[in-house]
């Protein structure tokens, strides 16, 4: 998840970590513990928690995925614009006893108007180089 | 006769950095670890083989073990159990005791301890409070004394209460120092006057130690905290209050966050003094 799901994404990469978490669960449901002790076992609190955070690790990786486009800390190498058009939406997960469907639904209107981050930058170049890139 | 070498200079003459003794990449450090599988169960060493990677510390150590838990005899056992929180030396719970002294493990790092390969590292649990399991002591003992000092601000309610009293820039570095403590444990383990006492009934009158006592100034000190002033001295004054420390200043060597702990214990007895002389002559 670190390698694959942070800030900076590809398709490519994502599929591979879901696979990835796929055989995860498929061993997740074979766990034995290291330690079988009834008395302040720290190891069954920590391996029910790996289970829990399979799950959210899959939501989050295909939220990612699904997400063709880049907004804020969600980069995509493969989609390096915004879209507002078909993306200005929430990620929605929803457990569906195995793992997560993930669907996308309506966001409210806040009070300010979306518009391009641009941080302040007023530099001309990288603005050419924008639409350069825009245009190629 | 050889000379004695000499430290090695540039060629204006100036002393030559000398590189830092890296440890070794890539070696081994053997961990003794005493453990125990319960309150009043009987205590066992283990020893683990663990490699060690830049930057490791005991507990990136213990993560390792938790993940291979065999026995350097090759004996699968189970993982060590320790406990652990911020793993940036600012909350005090990972305490025990590292080649025979008290000190943060999350802060220890193995370079420094044990930087050839083959070099034996000791973890032990705190001796002064009851073992839970393995690295793992039971603290309720320390929460217990920051009762009896009553070691906070008293606020009649949870609404508003405006503007607090200001306080010089001074009394600010002087309590910001005290205000530090995170309860680690490491003064109490390293007093001699402090000794394991398992019977909760004894807490009352046993020692309170240094960090609770430093707690007392530090909220003597506050504008408003100062109101509960004479109840907390009347705890320091009584059994198990400063007239346990023995002054063999162990807690200010130890103490991972350097609080000036003998000043306090000082400070207070001071007021402790002027306390009895109050009293004395209070028309009662």
């Amino acid at each position: 998840m670190t390698a694959a799901s942070t800030v900076v994404k590809t398709e490519a990469r994502l599929d591979q970590c879901l696979s990835k978490l796929a055989e995860l669960r498929e061993r997740y449901s074979k766990v034995r513990l290291a330690d079988t002790a009834t008395w302040t076992n720290q190891t069954l609190s920590y391996v029910r928690a790996v289970g829990d955070m399979l799950i959210l690790a899959e939501a989050i990786a295909l939220g990612g995925k699904l997400r063709k486009e880049s907004r804020g800390s969600h980069y995509r190498t493969d989609y390096t614009e915004r879209d507002d058009a078909n993306f200005w939406k929430a990620s929605i997960a929803k457990f569906n006893g195995t793992g997560s469907d993930v669907e996308f639904g309506e966001v409210r209107a806040g009070l300010v108007e979306p518009r391009a981050r641009t941080y302040g930058a007023t530099d001309t170049k990288k603005e050419e180089k924008k639409e350069a890139a825009a245009a190629s | 006769m050889t000379a004695a070498p000499t430290a090695p200079t540039t060629s204006n003459g100036a002393p030559q950095q000398i590189q830092s003794n890296k440890a070794k990449a890539g070696r081994t450090v053997r961990f003794r670890i005493k453990r125990c599988d319960g309150p009043g169960k009987a205590s066992r060493w283990e020893t683990f083989d663990v490699p060690i990677t830049p930057n490791s510390n005991v507990i990136s150590c213990l993560q390792w073990i938790a993940a291979h838990p065999t026995t350097a005899e090759g004996t699968k056992t189970t993982p060590v159990v320790w406990e652990s929180g911020c793993l940036e030396e600012v909350c005090g719970s990972c305490t025990m005791v590292i080649n025979g002294q008290a000190r943060q493990s999350c802060s220890c790092l193995i370079d420094n301890y044990a930087p050839n390969d083959g070099d034996t590292i000791t973890l032990e649990p705190m001796s002064k409070f009851p073992v839970i399991r393995d690295l793992w002591v039971d603290r309720a003992r320390m929460y217990h004394a920051l009762k009896r000092v009553q070691a906070w601000v008293p606020i009649d309610g949870t609404y508003s209460l405006g503007d607090g009293p200001r306080e010089s820039p001074e009394k600010q570095l002087t309590r910001y120092k005290l205000s530090q403590c995170m309860t680690c444990g490491c003064c109490l383990e390293a007093c001699p006057q402090y000794n394991l006492e398992e019977d909760e009934s004894k807490w009352d009158t046993a020692f309170l130690g240094a960090a609770p006592i430093s707690q007392a100034r530090l909220f003597n000190e506050h504008e408003t905290g100062k109101q509960l002033k004479d109840e907390r001295l009347e705890a320091l004054m009584g059994p198990g209050g400063i007239n346990d420390c023995g002054n063999a200043q162990n807690c200010v060597k130890v103490c991972p966050k350097e609080i000036p702990l003998t000043e306090s214990i000082a400070a207070v007895g001071r007021s402790a003094t002027l306390q009895a002389f109050k009293k004395f002559f209070q028309a009662k």
